[in-house]
């Protein structure tokens, strides 16, 4: 209750209180810069953990979201388990080796029938009206 | 009306009669001019059918197949390019023998390719397309659809310079010869059993077909005999019609000449009006379609021109077609895209 009597007191004081000449002339430009100077200070991880904290308080985050992320986890676990013990046993998970190119076989095939041709190319767009 | 319904009454017996014995004699197998052709068709098939191949060809596309015809006794066969595609083997079947061929010119513009096998072969002689009239018997042969030859009968129903307004290089014959795939390349013989043209493209669903004069194809093979190459002639001549005159008569006249062409250096101007290119008369300007094909690089060509009131012949010396750009003596065949004039 003494700390309540005293804040109350410097109170009542700080009516009195007059700020010098030309005080709010520049107010904000100060404030501003006081404000910046204060934040070099502070580390910038505790920057970013802050902001984040703050972002993540904001965020309402629905109760099976839990269980969908959890589920997630286990399954990708699970995939990557799966890859390491696969023949291969190559550790690379989820790569697959480029397969050669399948070779053009088309009608090569000699058992299958060719291409019958009856056209060719006789005509042109080009204008024939020179020479 | 009763005078035409007399004459209806009176003509019909007559019409019924002739339209009776024309059966009968057929049925009986008597009819002169019926007959007549069937034998002068078979003969001139039995004739020629030995020199009529099929031509197979691989590349990394697959195998194609069609029809060619030995042109002389050394193995010349003429086809046509869409049977070789990128070609890296082509072989010759005639009868039970089995060549393998070369490949020595393909020419783009009409699709004609010329193949050679290594061996003494049967060989139909060459006519003159130029003498093709209209409405006359035309015989096909060749192989459709893996059958052993066999022919198709038509008529010469037009010569065409375009077709869809897609311009042929040359004036092609266009024929109601039914043709199948695998007649691509196929000689067309008159009823004197030789050679007038070569199937290139089927039309209107196949019951027609448009076919190469044996001229052109002939200027071609001549060329690669002369210069190992085809050379196309150019002169540097761009051509336009004339407005129609009161004489109503069709006018061809030279146009945008470029300076430092064989035409500017010969002395032939702008606005003089072309009357015969070589031994084409040019009436219009798609006259000079055939008039162009038929010209020859380090050849000369009589250009007859009216200037005012004065006919002027110029010779001009033309050069190798600036828009024939192979190298001399590659007979290479391109990828020459195909055209279904068919419609399909």
């Amino acid at each position: 209750m003494p700390e309540k009597t005293d804040i109350q007191k410097l109170l009542r004081l700080k009516r009195y209180e007059k700020p010098p000449e030309g005080y709010f002339d520049d107010f904000l430009i100060e404030f501003q810069r006081r404000q910046r100077t204060e934040l070099l200070r502070v580390p910038l991880h505790e920057i970013l953990w802050d902001r984040a904290t703050s972002w993540l308080d904001s965020v309402r985050v629905p109760s099976m979201a839990y269980a969908a992320i959890l589920i997630l986890g286990a399954g990708a676990t699970g995939v990557i388990w799966t890859g390491l013990e696969s023949p291969a046993g190559s550790g690379a998970v989820a790569v697959a080796a480029p397969l050669p190119a399948p070779a053009i076989t088309f009608s090569q095939d000699p058992n299958l029938p060719p291409s019958y041709v009856l056209e060719t190319r006789p005509v042109s767009y080009e204008s024939p009206f020179s020479f | 009306m009763s005078r035409r319904s007399v004459s209806d009454m009176v003509g019909f017996p007559r019409a019924f009669a002739a339209a009776v014995v024309l059966a009968t004699t057929a049925i009986a197998g008597q009819d002169p001019l019926g007959e007549a052709l069937s034998e002068k068709v078979a003969a001139i098939f039995e004739q020629g059918r030995e020199a009529v191949v099929r031509i197979e060809s691989s590349d990394r596309h697959g195998r194609l197949t069609g029809t060619g015809f030995y042109a002389d006794p050394s193995g010349t066969i003429y086809t046509v390019t869409g049977v070789l595609g990128n070609a890296e083997e082509i072989t010759v079947f005639q009868g039970l023998r089995k060549l393998p061929a070369r490949l020595l010119v393909a020419d783009g513009r009409t699709g004609l390719a010329l193949i050679r096998v290594e061996a003494n072969t049967p060989f139909l002689p060459l006519g003159d397309s130029a003498d093709v009239k209209l409405a006359a018997p035309l015989i096909a042969i060749g192989y459709p659809r893996g059958v052993p030859e066999t022919f198709s009968f038509g008529m010469a129903t037009g010569f065409d310079r375009q077709f869809l307004n897609r311009y042929f290089r040359t004036t092609h014959i266009r024929a109601s010869i039914p043709v199948q795939p695998g007649l691509g390349g196929a000689p067309v013989l008159g009823l004197d059993g030789k050679v007038i043209g070569i199937v290139v493209a089927g039309t209107d669903g196949n019951t027609g077909c448009y076919v190469l004069p044996i001229n052109a194809a002939e200027k071609i093979r001549t060329d690669f005999a002369r210069f190992g190459e085809i050379r196309p002639g150019w002169v540097g001549v761009s051509v336009e019609d004339l407005p129609i005159t009161e004489e109503n008569r069709p006018r061809a006249k030279v146009a945008d000449l470029l300076q430092g062409t064989p035409a500017a250096e010969s002395g032939i101007q702008d606005d003089d009006i072309l009357l015969r290119v070589g031994e084409v008369v040019i009436h219009c300007r798609e006259d000079i379609i055939d008039a162009s094909f038929f010209l020859t690089a380090g050849d000369s060509v009589p250009v007859l021109v009216q200037r005012g009131s004065k006919e002027i012949t110029f010779s001009i010396r033309s050069v190798l077609d600036p828009a024939h750009s192979k190298e001399p003596g590659t007979p290479v065949v391109e990828s020459i895209p195909r055209f279904d004039l068919s419609g399909n």
